[in-house]
């Protein structure tokens, strides 16, 4: 089982990201799970993905990267045991830290993980603000991946851009940064990289 | 209130008009509240928008569902899988995750926009008791159930408890 991370604010675009990657996984033949974790009572996005008709386990009332780490672990080896899941999309609230979820890894005792991998979704349209108001948050989102997608290309003006990617670059400076618009249909190169199966 | 607090809100509002409306003017109903409520949220106080996320189910399968993340952009919004033209009623989940916003306001502003918003298109407005999540659990296994509203005390994100895990038991 291969397991990617998506992670990123909230309002980022991950939840489109997510549910394009597993719609491209499942016409490739692959067995897909997504681990959704909303922050609220009502889980909106599992919502909305299981309209889509992916099989989504959803983790409500706290946060991965802290309260649900345990049952992070048990769902991970869940998937791998009954569901043999190819691939699990991981989408941690907007208000996760990255490195925390990563830390509950060492106590999954399913089979061995095929690859991890990680992605951080940038909304370029908001970020300057975001950095300002919330920057240790932001700091942590944007330093974890070392790859980094600056979304919402399809609505954002070139110096939005521009200026995303001088944060992105200022904190976290080895991390390959892609423009892209998650609404829209995702390059074979950005499958390739995100699915490690894909030729 | 930390301004960096995180208070989530959320909320089932059943929406109904007298005549089936087409699913166009549902969405135009949905993005004007969505849009009006953004601003409603950050309009005292230094306040941020994690997002004010809305999802309606729509009859005979499908979905219309909105994101608000900016009082300064217009919602996003989408319609899906719609087999139905119209319908004259549709239940809203609505999430809002504004940081700096207590609450009690929250509690407060939603309704207050909603019924604007519903007398302003002719529509009645019920504000609905919240299901109740039952925890992680996959598509196969159900969803979760209806009951009364989860009051519990509102949560401070993001995060400043420390990281807790279990060991699972050894085979």
């Amino acid at each position: 089982m291969h397991l990617l991370l998506v992670t990123g604010f909230l309002g980022s675009g991950k939840t489109t990201l997510v549910i394009k990657l597993a719609q491209a996984a499942t016409d490739q033949g692959r067995r897909v799970a997504i681990l959704v974790n909303e922050i609220g009572e009502i889980g909106i996005d599992d919502q909305l993905m299981r309209q889509l008709d992916l099989n989504v386990w959803e983790m409500l009332n706290g946060c991965i990267c802290c309260t649900l780490s345990a049952d992070l672990v048990t769902t991970l080896q869940t998937l791998d045991q009954d569901y043999d899941a190819d691939l699990a999309i991981l989408e941690p609230s907007g208000a996760a830290e990255p490195d925390n979820i990563l830390l509950a890894l060492p106590y999954y005792r399913g089979r061995p993980l095929d690859s991890i991998r990680s992605v951080s979704v940038l909304d370029p349209l908001r970020l300057p603000e975001l950095f300002e108001v919330l920057t240790p948050l932001i700091t942590k989102q944007l330093a974890h991946s070392k790859l980094l997608l600056i979304n919402k290309a399809d609505v954002t003006t070139a110096d939005q851009i521009a200026e995303a990617r001088r944060i992105a670059a200022e904190v976290n400076p080895d991390a390959r940064v892609v423009v892209l618009s998650a609404r829209e249909s995702l390059s074979p190169q950005m499958l390739a990289e995100l699915m490690p199966w894909t030729p | 209130m930390d301004p960096l607090a995180l208070e989530p809100y959320a909320a089932r509002l059943r929406w109904r008009f007298p005549e089936a409306q087409p699913l166009a003017n549902w969405q135009a109903l949905f993005a004007a509240f969505l849009d009006e409520l953004g601003w409603a949220c950050t309009a005292a106080g230094r306040r941020v928008i994690g997002h004010i996320k809305g999802l309606a189910l729509l009859p005979g399968g499908g979905f219309l569902c909105g994101s608000k993340v900016s009082p300064h952009y217009p919602p996003d919004m989408e319609i899906s899988g719609a087999t139905a033209d119209s319908c004259a009623e549709l239940e809203l989940d609505l999430n809002v995750l504004v940081f700096g916003l207590p609450l009690s306001e929250a509690g407060r502003i939603v309704p207050e926009v909603g019924q604007a918003q519903a007398l302003r298109w002719g529509a009645e407005l019920e504000v609905l008791a919240l299901p109740v999540p039952s925890g992680a659990e996959g598509s196969e296994a159900g969803s979760f159930s209806v009951g009364a509203p989860d009051r519990s005390p509102a949560r401070a994100w993001p995060c400043r408890r420390s990281p807790r895990w279990v060991r699972p038991r050894a085979c």
